[in-house]
């Protein structure tokens, strides 16, 4: 529990620091103005690509649970594109996606909890629509 | 201004190793929504947060978000903050929006329903979408981010336009 904690920590850390969470350098990205963060995104995809490509050749037992960790993907499908749209519009408006949400209001940043309520009350949402 | 943060890679580099870790540790791929959604679990009875009937226990998601929090925390100490709890001024926001609390209210928990609802449909958000899940070849997962990017770049635009600030 402990380590999952430290992972958090250290997500949280370099999330900050490296801007995913202001909203102006975000809206740099967006406006194509800067390659800053889609630099931090390529390079967070490329580390993982080795240890993924060795996980999916040998599998793998996972140190906590001791299950083998499962490589299979999800197909494409039309919601990952309409979800994609919505969730898009959204993180135009926010200037953050959820997770930076969270990170920015531990940095202090008080228009988060505006946002973190949204975001709450979105997946809620998609139950109670789900349901009916 | 971009300058005053870390190097791209630096962030980028320590955000892939903990994805990484989590998967080695929990077995399952880092996400972020489904860490709201273990919150959610805390006080709704809704068959769809029941974490026990689902069979995928996600408290350690909402562990790893605790942490996220402590993480942006601990940024605070760095040079660039200037001290916690900081303000409700959000950048260029103000001067798009306006800077009425009233204004971003309205703006931001719209902007996060359809972030919570978009990551359902699209099974993730960008963390477990664009970080996570593409990093292992997921074609639904790249579909997912180019539509949130593409989304994201027209309405930034949009909104920049009509506000006059582009």
């Amino acid at each position: 529990m402990i380590v999952i904690f430290l992972c958090g920590l250290a997500f949280g850390f370099a999330i900050t620091t490296s801007g995913v969470t202001n909203y102006d350098v975000v809206r740099d990205m967006f406006l194509l103005r800067s390659p800053h963060l889609y630099g931090v995104m390529f390079t967070a995809l490329g580390v993982q690509l080795l240890p993924n490509f060795l996980m999916a050749k040998n599998p793998t037992k996972a140190l906590l649970t001791g299950e083998t960790i499962d490589m299979s993907e999800m197909k494409l499908s039309k919601n990952h594109i309409y979800g994609g749209i919505i969730g898009g519009t959204g993180w135009a408006l926010l200037g953050v996606c959820p997770a930076a949400a969270v990170a920015q209001f531990g940095y202090g940043s008080l228009a988060a909890i505006f946002s973190i309520t949204g975001v709450l009350i979105g997946l809620y949402l998609f139950s109670l629509v789900k349901e009916s | 201004m971009i300058d005053q943060y870390w190097p791209f890679w630096i962030g980028g580099i320590i955000i892939g190793l903990t994805a990484i870790a989590i998967t080695l540790f929990t077995g399952k791929f880092l996400g972020a929504a489904k860490g709201y959604m273990g919150f959610i679990s805390i006080f709704s009875k809704h068959p769809a947060f029941d974490l026990e009937k689902s069979g995928r226990p996600i408290w350690w998601r909402s562990i790893f978000l605790i942490g996220v929090f402590a993480g942006g925390f601990a940024a605070t100490l760095t040079p660039l903050s200037s001290g916690w709890p900081g303000s409700f001024e959000y950048g260029w926001f103000d001067k798009i929006w306006g800077d009425e609390i009233g204004v971003k209210i309205v703006v931001l928990v719209t902007g996060g329903i359809m972030w919570g609802y978009g990551a359902r449909l699209a099974c993730g958000c960008v963390t477990g979408n664009s970080i996570s899940a593409m990093a292992k070849g997921g074609i639904g997962a790249m579909f997912a981010t180019i539509f949130f990017m593409a989304s994201a770049i027209g309405m930034t635009y949009l909104l920049n336009y009509a506000a006059g600030t582009l």
